[in-house]
């Protein structure tokens, strides 16, 4: 095979070495380097009729491409998996901060507080305040068991059990039993905030509700990235095993 | 072949169609023309190489290097042959779409009075 780098001496101008680079990061070094091979030879042909013409082909080739590309691989499994694995690692920080917060906000400003007594707390997140007092909330953070909430905890593990028995008990896609788990972890936090809205429960009251929304995400979002990773190894595993398989298929019919 | 096997999909079928037509000279760039002149379906190579990939690794197709060009950056081409597990494949589809289509009768376009 070819270096995937070799670039021509009349490169088109939007071919840069970039987007070669990440053409071929999101294909894989077989495919992509064709893809941009062909992709050339074409532009190169139809550069003899209109220049413009070609870049504008060239263009919308390129970005056609690597669209494609990019939807194939986040509709895998290996790639849903990476997806929900950045998405923990981006809100269960967020989500500590949040429960340290709520648990040390002794006073704050009207704003904040309607936000809680609302039960808007992805809004809070926006507020400067709220950052300004969370180094301080964190600060107190010296008891773990602040993060204990077992009816959270309870909601988290029916839900992640509900999805891995109709995962392995029917056919459905990982990507729908994903949204699935997605719609069971986020379902506790939009009815507490459609109840707290509505029903504008005292303040006593709020904390619970709050907890119960925030700590279902909380426990939820780990367990949902591990599930996945575990499927995703599993249907590579597979995948393997069948290719394997073929190869000895091809063998027996050559031996034959 | 196994009953558990599946069917070849309409664009592996499309695809393995053209490799066939075009012979020696199958590769990326005239398979897409092939496909855009012939049934007017304009593909990106991008979808294309993604599943000649899946049906070499199936074991449908096999490829080749040819010569690097200029024209190519420096790259060769690569030329697509037909298994014969794809031209099996190939004919099993059409012989489950022929046993379908017996006896079906389409309705008739109605007639403008």
């Amino acid at each position: 095979m070819s270096k995937p780098l070799n670039m021509p001496s009349n490169k088109p101008p939007l071919v840069t070495r970039f987007l070669c680079v990440l053409l071929i990061k999101v294909y894989g070094l077989w495919a992509g380097d064709n893809i941009l091979g062909d992709m050339l030879e074409e532009f190169d042909k139809r550069k003899q009729t209109s220049a413009f013409a070609a870049r504008l082909w060239i263009a919308s080739q390129y970005t056609r491409t690597l669209c494609t590309g990019l939807w194939r691989q986040c509709t895998t499994s290996v790639g849903i998996s990476r997806i929900v694995m950045l998405a923990t690692l981006l809100v269960l920080p967020l989500l500590v901060g949040l429960v340290a917060w709520l648990s040390n906000m002794d006073t704050t400003t009207t704003q904040l507080w309607e936000m809680v007594l609302a039960g808007e707390m992805h809004r809070i997140l926006f507020v400067t305040e709220y950052w300004q007092d969370l180094p301080y909330a964190l600060s107190q953070v010296s008891d773990v068991d602040m993060f204990i909430n077992p009816k959270s905890a309870l909601w988290a593990c029916a839900a992640m059990a509900a999805v891995n028995w109709i995962r392995s008990k029917t056919t459905t896609p990982l990507s729908l039993c994903c949204a699935l788990a997605l719609v069971l972890m986020v379902a506790p936090y939009i009815i507490s905030l459609v109840y707290l809205q509505t029903a504008q429960p005292v303040p006593k009251q709020i904390g619970p509700i709050i907890a119960f929304s925030l700590f279902t995400i909380f426990y939820m979002l780990p367990m949902m990235a591990y599930w996945l990773h575990r499927q995703a190894k599993q249907e590579m595993n597979e995948r393997h095993k069948v290719e394997e398989s073929q190869v000895t298929d091809d063998e027996r019919f050559f031996c034959e | 072949m196994a009953d558990n096997e599946k069917f070849l999909g309409e664009f592996e079928q499309m695809t393995l169609l053209a490799i066939l037509q075009l012979g020696e000279g199958a590769y990326g760039a005239s398979i897409r023309q092939l496909l855009h002149e012939k049934i007017g379906r304009d593909v990106s190579l991008g979808a294309l190489y993604a599943t000649m990939e899946r049906m070499e690794n199936k074991g449908l197709v096999t490829s080749t290097l040819g010569e690097s060009t200029a024209q190519r950056g420096g790259r060769p081409k690569r030329f697509f042959v037909v298994t014969a597990k794809g031209q099996t494949a190939l004919k099993r589809a059409r012989d489950a779409m022929n046993t379908l289509w017996q006896h079906v009768a389409l309705l008739k376009p109605v007639q403008s009075i």
